[in-house]
């Protein structure tokens, strides 16, 4: 053994714990408790959390890919600014309006082609009136995504949980593992 | 520093100025149009590389189904270019073929091979068809003078040199990388813009179309003065070549200049061509379609200025009064409540069978706490529109409401 090689074995050692630090899937089944998010949501065996950009923001978990599946929960504040519309979700809205609006915020971004919407509907989640959507679009190069969107008010935070998948194959595998999810949510009262 | 290590740089630096200068020296810019070549475009092994991923983007265009369809409009715009283009175009090889894209952006851009993408935003702001001329003579010129080729001939060469000090500065070089990298900027120069001297080229060359066509060259300024003024008035403007300020400054002048320097273009004994009502037939009902994509976008002001128009033609539009009264009613504006309920009643004097207004009117009356009033509208809206998409949504809201007028 050469003088240097403990040192070659700590940077190693060091490089690794560095990397395990900012892993950017974790496994994460089971009960989830995202009190920062003011809600509790079980995730399936086997399936990843996206801990990165802005998955960071929100619970995205896949098996397979976010390419291929992901779920997404997530709430922010009734007011904040969309990324691709300027419209604004409002207290005052109807469950369809607020449901008009996300489908706005789809169709309007720039990555998003020939939109079809294929559900709208009103659900109740938590005991909260809201809206079921379902709808696909597709990439520049035509690959196909389809998505399960529900969303919904609660006082001054609009949370949504989308289920999006490749329209191929993807989509009708995991949908039913998607319905636990949504079932499983509950709101944490703050 | 070492003198050993001092002569060592002194030679690899030496040596990347040799190897940047020959490299910069390799590939011609100056290419002839291809109008001069009458009996066919003999394409360059770099240019027929461009022209191959411009037919792989085309492709994926078409996949991702980006095209507005309406066949007449479509029919007209090429109409447009075919008058304006020279006779050697399709000798040279270089089939024209102009094509929209329903998109609210303020861009048009061309590939190499005579396919040129408009969308409808930049259509829908214009305003007769000299100006349409004016942007495809424009984008056509991009083709015709081959500046895809040149202008990645032009930044290779510059990269060359910086791959050059690379390879003899670095102990590895990144010429692969560099490849990769140059492999798309033929495509990024067609969608984002040309080097200053080829836009000018293009703007010269195509005012001599647009004016050979009988187009009044007045309009080619006027066009770009239109467009800077909807660039200004967006907060968010878009990176897109004819969506930046001092992109269509640059138009302006040097389209300004064109009429300065030619006064006898206008002095012709012909009436020059402006072709207002005939831009307006083809093209009302896109801008009644990109309208639309503005109010989704939540662009009140462009979505306004959209229906407008369209109401400047036809009043008694009932379509366009509503989703006038959409753009109002959407900016969750109370101040602009009024006029909102004023256009959706008109919109339901000029057809009393439009269930839309009556929705419109319900979610105000609801916004303003109104339950009885909302669940009339909304029970009006569902008679005449049984089978609407969200009829479950409109049900279930009418039962909240009664309940709530119960109580």
């Amino acid at each position: 053994m050469t003088p240097h090689r403990p040192l070659k074995r700590a940077a190693v050692a060091a490089l690794l714990l560095l990397l395990a630090g900012c892993a950017p899937f974790v496994l994460a089944s089971g009960r989830q408790n995202l009190s920062e998010y003011g809600f509790e949501v079980t995730v399936p065996d086997g399936w990843y959390r996206a801990m990165r950009g802005e998955a960071a923001e929100a619970l995205v978990v896949t098996r397979d890919g976010l390419a291929l599946q992901q779920i997404l929960i997530w709430r922010a504040p009734v007011d904040k600014e969309l990324k691709y519309t300027k419209r604004r979700f409002d207290e005052k809205l109807p469950p369809y309006e607020l449901a008009e609006i996300t489908l706005d915020n789809m169709r309007s971004d720039p990555a998003v082609n020939d939109f079809v919407v294929d559900e709208n509907v009103p659900v109740t989640i938590c005991g909260k009136p809201g809206y079921k959507l379902v709808y696909t679009w597709a990439l520049k190069g035509g690959y196909r995504l389809k998505r399960v969107h529900y969303g919904f008010l609660d006082g001054k935070w609009m949370y949504q949980l989308v289920y999006q998948a490749s329209a191929r194959y993807y989509f009708d595998r995991d949908l039913a593992t998607f319905d636990t999810v949504k079932d499983s949510f509950t709101l944490i009262s703050s | 520093m070492t003198p050993r290590s001092t002569t060592g740089w002194k030679v690899r630096l030496g040596c990347a100025l040799v190897i940047g200068l020959a490299a910069a020296g390799c590939a011609s810019t100056t290419l002839p149009p291809a109008t001069r070549s009458p009996s066919g475009l003999a394409l360059e092994e770099d240019e027929r590389r461009i022209w191959n991923r411009a037919g792989e983007e085309q492709e994926k265009l078409r996949r991702a189904h980006v095209e507005y369809d309406d066949p007449a409009l479509k029919g007209y715009v090429n109409a447009v270019a075919q008058r304006v283009a020279p006779a050697e175009v399709a000798q040279a090889g270089i089939a024209l073929d102009v094509r929209v894209i329903k998109n609210p952006a303020l861009n048009a851009f061309m590939y190499p091979n005579g396919t040129m993408y408009v969308h409808t935003g930049i259509l829908a702001r214009m305003e007769n068809e000299a100006q349409l001329a004016t942007l495809l003579a424009h984008e056509m010129t991009h083709a015709t003078h081959r500046h895809a080729v040149r202008q990645f001939r032009d930044m290779r060469n510059k990269a060359d040199f910086m791959a050059g000090l690379s390879v003899a500065t670095l102990p590895f070089g990144s010429l692969g990388l560099l490849a990769n990298l140059l492999g798309s900027l033929g495509m990024v120069a067609a969608v984002y813009g040309y080097s200053q001297d080829l836009e000018r080229e293009a703007d010269a060359e195509g005012f001599q179309l647009m004016v050979r066509a009988g187009y009044d060259p007045r309009e080619a300024p006027k066009l770009f003065r239109h467009l800077k003024q909807w660039v200004e008035d967006e907060d968010k403007p878009e990176p897109f070549f004819f969506n930046t300020h001092p992109r269509l400054a640059e138009r302006i002048a040097s389209y300004e200049d064109l009429i300065a320097r030619n006064p006898q273009f206008l002095s012709r004994p012909e009436p020059l061509r402006i072709g207002e009502e005939a831009f307006l037939a083809h093209t009302r009902r896109m801008i009644f379609d990109d309208a639309l994509l503005d109010l989704s976008a939540g662009r009140f002001l462009q979505a306004q200025k959209g229906f407008q128009k369209v109401l400047g033609l036809d009043p008694e539009n009932a379509r366009a009064n509503f989703f006038m009264a959409e753009t109002y009613r959407s900016q969750n504006d109370p101040k602009l409540f009024a006029e909102a309920t004023w256009l959706y009643q008109r919109a339901i004097a000029l057809d009393p069978t439009y269930a839309d207004p009556h929705k419109g009117l319900g979610t105000l009356h609801y916004q303003a706490r109104q339950s009885a009033e909302a669940a009339a509208e909304f029970q009006q809206y569902l008679q005449l529109a049984p089978v609407a998409a969200d009829r479950g949504h409109i049900q279930s809201l009418i039962e909240s409401l009664q309940k709530e007028v119960q109580k």
